[in-house]
Protein backbone atom coordinates (compact mmCIF):
# COMPACT_ATOMS: atom_id res chain seq x y z
CA UNK A 1 0.00 0.00 0.00
CA UNK A 2 2.83 2.76 1.16
CA UNK A 3 4.95 1.32 -1.94
CA UNK A 4 1.96 2.14 -4.45
CA UNK A 5 1.88 5.57 -2.85
CA UNK A 6 5.40 5.99 -3.24
CA UNK A 7 5.09 4.85 -6.83
CA UNK A 8 2.37 7.30 -7.29
CA UNK A 9 3.86 10.20 -5.84
CA UNK A 10 7.06 9.42 -8.08
CA UNK A 11 5.37 9.02 -11.01
CA UNK A 12 3.55 12.78 -10.27
CA UNK A 13 6.60 14.20 -9.11
CA UNK A 14 8.07 13.28 -12.62
CA UNK A 15 4.78 14.91 -14.53
CA UNK A 16 5.04 17.84 -12.47
CA UNK A 17 8.64 18.00 -12.98
CA UNK A 18 8.45 17.78 -16.77
CA UNK A 19 5.35 20.00 -16.89
CA UNK A 20 7.19 23.14 -14.45
CA UNK A 21 10.33 22.84 -16.55
CA UNK A 22 8.93 22.99 -20.00
CA UNK A 23 7.27 26.27 -18.83
CA UNK A 24 10.66 27.48 -17.22
CA UNK A 25 12.27 26.53 -20.81
CA UNK A 26 9.18 28.05 -22.53
CA UNK A 27 9.30 31.46 -20.22
CA UNK A 28 13.07 32.13 -20.65
CA UNK A 29 12.46 31.57 -24.57
CA UNK A 30 9.56 33.93 -24.07
CA UNK A 31 12.21 36.40 -22.23
CA UNK A 32 15.06 35.82 -24.97
CA UNK A 33 12.91 36.92 -27.84
CA UNK A 34 11.62 39.70 -26.21
CA UNK A 35 14.88 41.42 -24.94
CA UNK A 36 16.42 40.48 -28.41
CA UNK A 37 19.00 38.91 -26.88
CA UNK A 38 20.20 35.37 -27.25
CA UNK A 39 20.29 33.57 -23.21
CA UNK A 40 21.84 30.25 -23.20
CA UNK A 41 18.65 28.65 -22.93
CA UNK A 42 18.75 29.45 -27.37
CA UNK A 43 21.86 27.01 -27.28
CA UNK A 44 20.65 24.36 -24.98
CA UNK A 45 17.70 23.92 -26.40
CA UNK A 46 17.91 20.34 -27.08
CA UNK A 47 18.80 19.74 -23.24
CA UNK A 48 15.98 20.87 -22.00
CA UNK A 49 13.59 19.66 -24.44
CA UNK A 50 15.42 15.86 -23.88
CA UNK A 51 14.83 16.43 -19.91
CA UNK A 52 11.43 17.64 -20.29
CA UNK A 53 10.45 14.94 -23.02
CA UNK A 54 12.48 12.19 -20.83
CA UNK A 55 10.34 13.05 -17.66
CA UNK A 56 6.80 13.39 -19.47
CA UNK A 57 7.55 9.98 -20.65
CA UNK A 58 8.15 8.50 -16.99
CA UNK A 59 4.76 9.97 -16.28
CA UNK A 60 2.78 8.77 -18.88
CA UNK A 61 3.45 5.01 -17.35
CA UNK A 62 1.20 5.78 -13.83
CA UNK A 63 -3.03 6.81 -14.80
CA UNK A 64 -2.69 9.43 -12.72
CA UNK A 65 0.09 10.92 -13.77
CA UNK A 66 -0.68 10.54 -17.67
CA UNK A 67 -2.30 13.39 -17.71
CA UNK A 68 0.92 15.55 -16.22
CA UNK A 69 2.87 13.47 -18.86
CA UNK A 70 1.06 14.57 -22.02
CA UNK A 71 1.69 18.26 -20.79
CA UNK A 72 4.80 17.76 -20.71
CA UNK A 73 5.50 15.98 -23.94
CA UNK A 74 3.16 18.32 -25.75
CA UNK A 75 5.54 21.35 -24.32
CA UNK A 76 9.13 19.45 -25.42
CA UNK A 77 6.92 18.62 -28.61
CA UNK A 78 6.04 22.40 -29.09
CA UNK A 79 9.62 23.60 -28.45
CA UNK A 80 11.35 21.16 -31.15
CA UNK A 81 8.79 21.99 -33.64
CA UNK A 82 9.34 25.68 -33.14
CA UNK A 83 13.28 24.69 -33.37
CA UNK A 84 13.08 22.93 -36.69
CA UNK A 85 10.74 25.66 -37.77
CA UNK A 86 13.36 28.42 -37.00
CA UNK A 87 16.13 26.78 -38.20
CA UNK A 88 14.56 26.42 -41.71
CA UNK A 89 12.76 29.38 -41.97
CA UNK A 90 15.52 31.21 -40.83
CA UNK A 91 17.79 29.43 -43.47
CA UNK A 92 15.36 31.01 -46.16
CA UNK A 93 14.94 34.56 -45.11
CA UNK A 94 19.03 34.94 -44.10
CA UNK A 95 20.66 35.08 -47.27
CA UNK A 96 24.04 34.85 -45.64
CA UNK A 97 26.31 32.31 -44.22
CA UNK B 1 -14.95 29.74 18.64
CA UNK B 2 -14.79 25.74 19.77
CA UNK B 3 -17.91 25.28 16.88
CA UNK B 4 -15.85 27.12 14.40
CA UNK B 5 -12.45 25.07 14.79
CA UNK B 6 -14.79 21.68 15.33
CA UNK B 7 -16.26 22.96 12.02
CA UNK B 8 -12.88 23.34 9.87
CA UNK B 9 -11.78 20.10 11.35
CA UNK B 10 -15.11 18.51 10.68
CA UNK B 11 -14.70 15.55 8.08
CA UNK B 12 -10.93 14.12 6.75
CA UNK B 13 -13.25 14.37 3.34
CA UNK B 14 -13.31 18.03 3.54
CA UNK B 15 -9.54 18.05 3.57
CA UNK B 16 -9.08 15.91 0.57
CA UNK B 17 -11.63 18.07 -1.33
CA UNK B 18 -9.30 21.17 -0.35
CA UNK B 19 -5.96 19.44 -2.01
CA UNK B 20 -7.77 18.34 -5.11
CA UNK B 21 -9.06 22.17 -5.49
CA UNK B 22 -5.74 23.23 -4.57
CA UNK B 23 -4.04 21.02 -7.93
CA UNK B 24 -7.06 21.85 -9.65
CA UNK B 25 -6.15 25.44 -9.21
CA UNK B 26 -2.96 24.88 -9.59
CA UNK B 27 -3.60 23.02 -12.66
CA UNK B 28 -5.86 25.95 -14.32
CA UNK B 29 -3.49 28.14 -13.23
CA UNK B 30 -0.39 26.42 -14.88
CA UNK B 31 -2.95 25.52 -18.19
CA UNK B 32 -3.31 29.34 -18.39
CA UNK B 33 0.46 30.07 -18.09
CA UNK B 34 1.39 27.59 -20.65
CA UNK B 35 -0.66 29.05 -23.36
CA UNK B 36 0.10 32.99 -22.16
CA UNK B 37 4.07 31.48 -23.22
CA UNK B 38 3.15 29.67 -26.34
CA UNK B 39 2.24 33.05 -27.89
CA UNK B 40 5.75 34.84 -28.50
CA UNK B 41 7.04 32.05 -29.93
CA UNK B 42 4.10 30.92 -32.10
CA UNK B 43 4.20 35.01 -33.35
CA UNK B 44 8.22 34.52 -34.18
CA UNK B 45 7.35 31.73 -36.39
CA UNK B 46 4.80 33.29 -37.84
CA UNK B 47 7.12 36.31 -38.21
CA UNK B 48 9.67 34.02 -40.06
CA UNK B 49 6.86 32.28 -42.48
CA UNK B 50 5.83 35.97 -43.51
CA UNK B 51 9.57 36.73 -44.72
CA UNK B 52 10.16 33.47 -45.80
CA UNK B 53 6.76 32.57 -47.83
CA UNK B 54 4.88 35.91 -48.32
CA UNK B 55 6.97 39.36 -48.66
CA UNK B 56 10.51 37.92 -49.30
CA UNK B 57 12.99 39.13 -46.34
CA UNK B 58 15.45 38.55 -49.31
CA UNK B 59 13.28 40.91 -51.83
CA UNK B 60 12.80 44.18 -49.08
CA UNK B 61 16.64 43.96 -48.91
CA UNK B 62 17.56 43.74 -52.43
CA UNK B 63 14.68 46.72 -53.25
CA UNK B 64 16.03 48.96 -50.41
CA UNK B 65 20.34 48.36 -51.69
CA UNK B 66 19.52 48.07 -55.03
CA UNK B 67 17.81 51.42 -55.26
CA UNK B 68 20.59 52.86 -53.88
CA UNK B 69 22.87 51.72 -56.97
CA UNK B 70 20.62 53.58 -59.01
CA UNK B 71 19.53 56.77 -57.33
CA UNK B 72 22.64 57.46 -54.95
CA UNK B 73 25.61 58.42 -57.89
CA UNK B 74 28.85 56.12 -57.11
CA UNK B 75 27.42 53.90 -54.21
CA UNK B 76 28.42 50.67 -53.64
CA UNK B 77 27.34 47.97 -51.19
CA UNK B 78 29.49 45.21 -49.15
CA UNK B 79 27.92 41.82 -48.05
CA UNK B 80 29.28 41.63 -44.97
CA UNK B 81 28.30 44.78 -43.62
CA UNK B 82 24.54 44.07 -43.49
CA UNK B 83 22.83 43.26 -40.52
CA UNK B 84 19.47 41.24 -40.50
CA UNK B 85 17.33 41.11 -36.92
CA UNK B 86 14.01 40.11 -36.93
CA UNK B 87 11.76 40.38 -33.86
CA UNK B 88 7.81 40.33 -33.67
CA UNK B 89 6.48 40.79 -36.64
CA UNK B 90 9.13 43.17 -37.77
CA UNK B 91 12.45 42.99 -39.63
CA UNK B 92 15.92 45.58 -38.68
CA UNK B 93 18.18 46.03 -41.53
CA UNK B 94 21.21 48.21 -41.38
CA UNK B 95 24.22 48.51 -43.46
CA UNK B 96 26.64 51.01 -44.84
CA UNK B 97 27.01 52.80 -48.26
CA UNK B 98 30.35 53.21 -49.64
CA UNK B 99 31.28 55.76 -51.91
CA UNK B 100 34.80 55.36 -54.01
CA UNK B 101 36.71 59.03 -54.35
CA UNK B 102 40.18 58.32 -55.88
CA UNK B 103 41.31 54.62 -55.96
CA UNK B 104 39.51 53.62 -52.39
CA UNK B 105 36.46 53.12 -51.04
CA UNK B 106 35.02 55.16 -48.26
CA UNK B 107 32.20 54.61 -45.86
CA UNK B 108 29.84 57.46 -45.91
CA UNK B 109 26.60 56.99 -44.72
CA UNK B 110 24.57 54.09 -42.29
CA UNK B 111 21.45 53.14 -43.10
CA UNK B 112 19.00 51.27 -40.39
CA UNK B 113 15.50 50.43 -41.64
CA UNK B 114 12.95 49.13 -39.64
CA UNK B 115 10.25 47.22 -41.18
CA UNK B 116 6.89 46.46 -39.75
CA UNK B 117 5.79 42.89 -41.76
CA UNK B 118 6.45 44.97 -45.57
CA UNK B 119 5.69 48.44 -44.11
CA UNK B 120 8.77 50.78 -43.73
CA UNK B 121 8.17 52.54 -40.70
CA UNK B 122 11.20 53.98 -39.71
CA UNK B 123 14.24 54.99 -41.56
CA UNK B 124 17.45 56.85 -39.79
CA UNK B 125 20.22 57.43 -41.99
CA UNK B 126 23.76 58.69 -40.68
CA UNK B 127 26.27 60.54 -42.98
CA UNK B 128 30.06 61.05 -42.46
CA UNK B 129 29.62 63.11 -46.26
CA UNK B 130 31.53 66.85 -46.27
CA UNK B 131 29.06 67.47 -49.03
CA UNK B 132 25.71 66.31 -48.73
CA UNK B 133 22.92 66.34 -51.65
CA UNK B 134 19.87 68.46 -51.02
CA UNK B 135 17.96 66.89 -48.90
CA UNK B 136 14.43 68.09 -50.53
CA UNK B 137 15.65 68.03 -54.44
CA UNK B 138 13.47 71.03 -56.20
CA UNK B 139 13.88 71.48 -60.24
CA UNK B 140 16.70 73.58 -59.64
CA UNK B 141 18.53 72.37 -56.94
CA UNK B 142 20.35 69.32 -58.06
CA UNK B 143 23.62 68.59 -58.92
CA UNK B 144 23.43 66.64 -62.29
CA UNK B 145 21.64 69.10 -64.99
CA UNK B 146 20.14 68.17 -68.15
CA UNK B 147 21.48 70.06 -71.25
CA UNK B 148 18.17 71.70 -71.25
CA UNK B 149 17.52 72.67 -68.09
CA UNK B 150 18.95 76.48 -67.30
CA UNK B 151 20.98 77.72 -64.98
CA UNK B 152 21.51 75.29 -61.79
CA UNK B 153 21.05 76.87 -57.84
CA UNK B 154 24.91 75.96 -57.68
CA UNK B 155 27.41 77.95 -59.23
CA UNK B 156 29.74 76.30 -61.45
CA UNK B 157 32.45 78.59 -61.64
CA UNK B 158 32.68 79.16 -57.99
CA UNK B 159 33.21 75.01 -58.02
CA UNK B 160 36.04 75.26 -60.82
CA UNK B 161 37.80 77.79 -58.88
CA UNK B 162 37.54 75.62 -55.40
CA UNK B 163 38.75 72.80 -57.60
CA UNK B 164 41.87 74.86 -58.57
CA UNK B 165 42.31 75.76 -54.91
CA UNK B 166 42.90 72.33 -53.52
CA UNK B 167 46.52 70.93 -53.22
CA UNK B 168 48.02 68.59 -56.14
CA UNK B 169 47.83 65.67 -53.55
CA UNK B 170 44.11 65.38 -53.82
CA UNK B 171 41.65 63.22 -55.40
CA UNK B 172 38.11 64.63 -55.60
CA UNK B 173 34.52 63.65 -56.81
CA UNK B 174 33.22 65.77 -59.45
CA UNK B 175 29.53 66.04 -60.54
CA UNK B 176 30.09 66.81 -64.38
CA UNK B 177 26.76 67.59 -66.38
CA UNK B 178 26.98 67.45 -69.88
CA UNK B 179 25.84 70.18 -73.06
CA UNK B 180 24.27 67.25 -75.03
CA UNK B 181 23.34 63.77 -74.87
CA UNK B 182 26.00 61.31 -75.03
CA UNK B 183 26.22 57.56 -74.96
CA UNK B 184 28.47 56.23 -71.73
CA UNK B 185 31.62 54.92 -73.84
CA UNK B 186 31.88 58.44 -75.75
CA UNK B 187 31.94 59.90 -71.82
CA UNK B 188 34.64 57.43 -71.00
CA UNK B 189 36.91 58.17 -74.16
CA UNK B 190 36.21 61.74 -73.66
CA UNK B 191 37.37 61.71 -69.86
CA UNK B 192 40.36 59.93 -70.24
CA UNK B 193 42.71 60.43 -66.40
CA UNK B 194 39.49 60.08 -64.29
CA UNK B 195 37.44 57.24 -63.70
CA UNK B 196 33.97 57.49 -64.56
CA UNK B 197 31.82 55.81 -61.83
CA UNK B 198 28.41 56.64 -62.44
CA UNK B 199 26.50 57.87 -65.50
CA UNK B 200 22.77 59.92 -65.09
CA UNK B 201 20.57 58.52 -67.87
CA UNK B 202 17.92 60.78 -69.40
CA UNK B 203 14.50 58.87 -69.09
CA UNK B 204 12.53 61.73 -70.67
CA UNK B 205 12.16 63.75 -67.42
CA UNK B 206 15.25 65.27 -66.30
CA UNK B 207 14.55 68.72 -68.86
CA UNK B 208 12.76 70.60 -66.05
CA UNK B 209 13.07 67.47 -63.38
CA UNK B 210 9.43 67.08 -63.20
CA UNK B 211 7.15 63.99 -64.23
CA UNK B 212 4.62 64.56 -66.64
CA UNK B 213 2.25 64.33 -63.85
CA UNK B 214 4.25 67.02 -62.80
CA UNK B 215 5.87 65.74 -59.56
CA UNK B 216 10.06 66.38 -59.10
CA UNK B 217 12.28 64.05 -59.94
CA UNK B 218 15.99 62.94 -59.38
CA UNK B 219 18.66 61.78 -61.63
CA UNK B 220 18.88 57.50 -62.10
CA UNK B 221 21.76 56.05 -63.42
CA UNK B 222 23.95 53.19 -62.98
CA UNK B 223 27.62 52.55 -62.07
CA UNK B 224 29.76 52.21 -65.06
CA UNK B 225 32.55 50.29 -63.61
CA UNK B 226 32.96 46.80 -63.62
CA UNK B 227 31.94 45.62 -59.88
CA UNK B 228 33.15 42.59 -58.83
CA UNK B 229 31.54 42.89 -55.23
CA UNK B 230 29.80 39.53 -54.63
CA UNK B 231 26.84 42.16 -53.27
CA UNK B 232 26.50 44.35 -56.23
CA UNK B 233 23.78 43.91 -58.76
CA UNK B 234 25.98 44.63 -61.70
CA UNK B 235 28.61 41.99 -60.66
CA UNK B 236 29.25 39.52 -63.49
CA UNK B 237 26.90 42.01 -66.11
CA UNK B 238 27.59 41.76 -69.41
CA UNK B 239 25.81 45.30 -70.08
CA UNK B 240 25.69 47.59 -67.05
CA UNK B 241 22.49 49.39 -68.93
CA UNK B 242 20.50 46.47 -69.17
CA UNK B 243 21.08 44.93 -66.31
CA UNK B 244 20.13 49.02 -64.93
CA UNK B 245 17.07 48.51 -66.61
CA UNK B 246 16.39 45.02 -65.53
CA UNK B 247 16.73 46.23 -61.97
CA UNK B 248 14.68 49.33 -62.43
CA UNK B 249 11.79 46.78 -63.70
CA UNK B 250 12.70 44.44 -61.07
CA UNK B 251 11.78 47.47 -58.36
CA UNK B 252 8.98 48.71 -60.24
CA UNK B 253 6.34 46.75 -57.45
CA UNK B 254 8.32 47.69 -54.58
CA UNK B 255 8.16 51.65 -55.68
CA UNK B 256 6.56 52.81 -52.55
CA UNK B 257 9.46 51.43 -50.47
CA UNK B 258 12.22 52.23 -53.23
CA UNK B 259 11.62 55.99 -53.07
CA UNK B 260 11.15 55.65 -48.78
CA UNK B 261 14.61 54.67 -49.02
CA UNK B 262 16.85 56.71 -51.20
CA UNK B 263 16.98 59.93 -50.61
CA UNK B 264 14.70 60.53 -54.09
CA UNK B 265 10.77 61.91 -53.39
CA UNK B 266 9.11 60.04 -55.96
CA UNK B 267 10.82 57.68 -58.38
CA UNK B 268 7.88 57.25 -61.09
CA UNK B 269 9.35 54.64 -62.57
CA UNK B 270 6.63 52.93 -64.86
CA UNK B 271 6.72 56.30 -67.58
CA UNK B 272 10.70 56.34 -67.22
CA UNK B 273 11.44 52.99 -68.08
CA UNK B 274 8.81 53.04 -70.61
CA UNK B 275 11.04 56.07 -72.08
CA UNK B 276 14.46 54.34 -72.23
CA UNK B 277 12.90 51.29 -73.55
CA UNK B 278 11.49 53.62 -76.15
CA UNK B 279 14.81 55.80 -76.73
CA UNK B 280 17.86 54.03 -75.68
CA UNK B 281 20.12 54.95 -72.94
CA UNK B 282 22.01 58.17 -73.43
CA UNK B 283 23.75 60.48 -70.21
CA UNK B 284 22.90 64.19 -69.58
CA UNK B 285 25.37 63.84 -66.65
CA UNK B 286 28.02 61.24 -64.61
CA UNK B 287 29.98 61.19 -61.56
CA UNK B 288 33.16 60.94 -61.64
CA UNK B 289 36.88 60.72 -59.82
CA UNK B 290 40.31 61.37 -60.06
CA UNK B 291 43.17 63.71 -59.18
CA UNK B 292 42.66 66.91 -58.70
CA UNK B 293 44.44 68.09 -61.68
CA UNK B 294 42.94 65.66 -64.51
CA UNK B 295 39.45 66.56 -63.21
CA UNK B 296 40.76 70.42 -63.28
CA UNK B 297 41.91 69.61 -66.86
CA UNK B 298 38.50 68.74 -68.10
CA UNK B 299 37.07 72.74 -66.98
CA UNK B 300 37.69 73.45 -71.14
CA UNK B 301 36.38 69.69 -72.55
CA UNK B 302 33.28 70.66 -74.83
CA UNK B 303 31.27 68.22 -73.27
CA UNK B 304 30.97 69.30 -69.72
CA UNK B 305 28.43 72.56 -69.48
CA UNK B 306 28.52 72.31 -65.21
CA UNK B 307 30.83 70.50 -62.41
CA UNK B 308 29.79 70.46 -58.57
CA UNK B 309 32.50 69.72 -56.60
CA UNK B 310 31.89 66.24 -54.65
CA UNK B 311 34.45 64.70 -51.87
CA UNK B 312 37.75 65.46 -51.82
CA UNK B 313 40.43 62.72 -50.37
CA UNK B 314 43.94 62.75 -49.83
CA UNK B 315 45.99 61.31 -52.56
CA UNK B 316 45.28 57.63 -53.09
CA UNK B 317 45.62 57.42 -56.46
CA UNK B 318 47.70 54.31 -58.66
CA UNK B 319 46.51 53.95 -62.03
Amino acid sequence: MELDKVKLKSFQAFGWFSVITGIVALALLNISMLSGYDLAIISQLSLWISVILISGLIALFNRQSRSLGFWGLGIAGYLGFFVAVIFILGWIIVPFP
Amino acid sequence: MESYKERIGRTPKNTATGKTMSAARWKLILTILTVALLIVPTGYMLTFAYYAFGTKSTTLMDTASNVLYLTEPNTALKELEFDMDFSLFSMDLSFDQYKQIGNEHYPVRHYDLHFVLDDLVDKEMTSNLDRTPPKYPTETNQWLVHPAQGVPEFNSAQEWQVLAGLPDETVVEAYVSFNDLYKVIDIRKELRGTDVLWAAIYTGTEDEMLSTDGYVVSPIGYPVQPDQTYWSPFRDSMSHEETFLQLLKEIEPYEELAAEVSSHKNLKLKERIAFIEENGFAAYGAVITGPKQEVEALKDSELIRHMKLGEVKLWNWTK
